[in-house]
């Protein structure tokens, strides 16, 4: 069950005035594969997205045909064809995954598809990944392709150790080919390992990053993410977001832009796992504020003027609604319309953008 | 749920309202809906089941024969009987890691001061034991899901003109 309704409000989201032309987004997992359809439906206000461990645009609906019921044939698509295929000819099809991105353009459902051309793009995938299968994202490297990212533009990193997680330099992060919650794996140490948030946001942002802050100067601010549902409950977003805000940009010293984090699968805040079916509230809160605050993305932020929002979302199995992981929705589980910029999550977090940009 | 292992800082005082709370708790439970929601569950799964295999079954029949005119299909389709060979012996493995750390956990000597936890630790192996069996129970239907999708759709992907 939610617990949307049952907790008390936190503050609501400030305003900074935010240039909303140059917002950037990233996200690990199914955050990949959300990150993908929101850079996509309003690609009019991204400079580029990050990809870690995600698939191409639409991908859940690549075999419609596998079933009669779409719900049915989604969440096939999604484990057996965008997760797991047993070979790249029985994964995503990029090709006609393109069709249909130009379709849903035409249709008007999405930003036109010439603003991506521009765009910078970071693509990883570990080669110890268990959990979504390289040639998966190699699919959505030649999808972002085909739609005209340029070689410079486009960074695609496919041949390291790595398992299915964002990768950090934090020694109580699991070992780097590990495929196991908290999804976040360490690089060995080096003069060259660096937070891949970090080699993320370098990238997107090529006009040349200030070093990361040693120690933060802003303020991580919790705020109510149910204001935003303008009377709907889009499914599942948990009762509290995050916005990490420098202390420049707090002080209206800087026009900042925005950075969108969107975590994985059992990472949002909330997050209880579940035993025997079960939340099991005996060991709540397994993940905790991890992705926000040690993932290494507020340092970056901190000293190059960037906020980075942090939504939420929040497991929900209740017969209906089959999200136990608390995954963002990039298979159609919160409604068909998953992709679009009239999609409920989509939604959602559009207008969380469009309040930092009040 | 409560989870049956216990711990020291599990809740042990007792307060007078604990039983009427319960008690309430279970009068608000669907207790006679139990049997029928069972039965939909199943019928519900049962009948996409039907639908949905009978639905891949065409389209997989149909391509069928365009496989011959396909050089690549032989080399995908042995490819697809390694992946299905390999993801079968990762699940005996993972069958036979736990056994062997059932076992190992089994065949310590163990003390124990109290009596309740002599019981937690012999209904733990237990529980271990079942949840072994249930996780490769439910691995196991997943691994034939997953064939049976990538089947379809690869073969689906042999006759263009039934490609959603």
């Amino acid at each position: 069950m939610s617990t949307t309704s049952l907790l008390p409000r936190a503050a609501p989201l400030p305003g900074f005035r935010a240039d909303l032309s140059q917002c950037s987004v990233s996200g690990l997992s199914s955050g990949a594969f959300m990150a993908v359809q929101l850079h996509l439906a309003h690609s009019s206000m991204f400079v580029g997205a990050g990809v870690v461990a995600g698939g191409p645009y639409r991908c859940a609906e690549s075999f419609r045909a596998g079933a009669v019921l779409a719900g049915d044939a989604y969440v096939q698509g999604a484990m057996f064809i965008c997760m797991n295929p047993l070979i790249p000819q029985a994964g995503p099809d990029p090709d006609r995954l393109l069709i249909v991105a130009h379709e849903t353009a035409e249709r008007g459902d999405i930003d036109p598809l010439l603003h991506l051309r521009d765009h910078r793009l970071y693509i990883f995938t570990g080669t110890e990944d268990t959990v979504v299968r390289s040639s998966v994202v190699f699919t959505t490297e030649r999808f972002y392709r085909m739609l005209g990212v340029s070689e410079a533009n486009l960074r695609f990193v496919f041949d390291q150790p790595a398992g299915h997680a964002l990768i950090t330099t934090n020694l109580e992060d699991n070992a780097l080919a590990a495929n196991r919650p908290p999804y976040l794996n360490q690089w060995p140490p080096g003069d060259s390992a660096e937070m891949q948030s970090w080699t993320i946001l370098k990238h997107l942002y090529h006009d040349g990053l200030q070093p990361p802050a040693e120690r933060l100067s802003g303020r991580l601010l919790r705020f109510d993410q149910s204001e935003f549902f303008a009377g709907e409950v889009p499914c599942c977003f948990s009762p509290y977001g995050y916005v990490y805000v420098p202390k420049a940009v707090e002080e209206g010293r800087v026009e900042p832009r925005i950075h969108v984090a969107l975590h994985g699968c059992k990472q949002g805040y909330n997050y209880v796992d579940l035993t025997y079916g079960r939340p099991d509230r005996a060991n709540d809160a397994p993940y905790g504020n991890r992705y926000m605050t040690t993932t290494g993305y507020n340092e970056m932020a901190d000293t190059n003027g960037i906020v980075v929002l942090y939504p939420q979302v929040e497991g929900i199995d209740d017969g209906i609604v089959q999200n136990p992981e608390g995954c963002w929705d990039w298979w159609g589980y919160s409604s068909t319309d998953y992709y679009s910029k009239n999609a409920p999550q989509i939604r959602t977090i559009h207008r969380m953008l469009q309040r930092l940009g009040e | 749920m409560r989870r049956v292992n216990a711990s020291m800082t599990d809740a042990a005082v007792a307060r007078p309202e604990d039983l009427p709370v319960a008690q309430l708790e279970l009068a608000r439970s669907p207790l006679p809906l139990v049997p029928a929601a069972r039965a939909y569950s199943l019928q519900s799964l049962v009948g996409h089941l039907l639908v949905n295999q009978s639905t891949q079954a065409v389209q997989a029949t149909a391509a069928l024969p365009s496989l011959a005119l396909d050089g690549n299909a032989a080399g995908e389709s042995m490819a697809m009987a390694e992946a299905v060979t390999r993801q079968w012996m990762s699940l005996h493995a993972q069958w036979l890691e736990g056994l062997a750390e059932l076992g190992q956990e089994m065949g310590e000597f163990r003390h124990t001061n109290t009596l309740s936890k002599y019981v937690d630790q012999e209904v733990n192996l237990v529980q271990q034991a079942l949840a072994l069996v249930s996780t490769q129970a439910t691995a196991t239907v997943r691994l034939l899901e997953n064939i049976q999708v990538n089947l379809a759709w690869w073969l689906s992907q042999r006759q263009p003109a039934l490609r959603p």
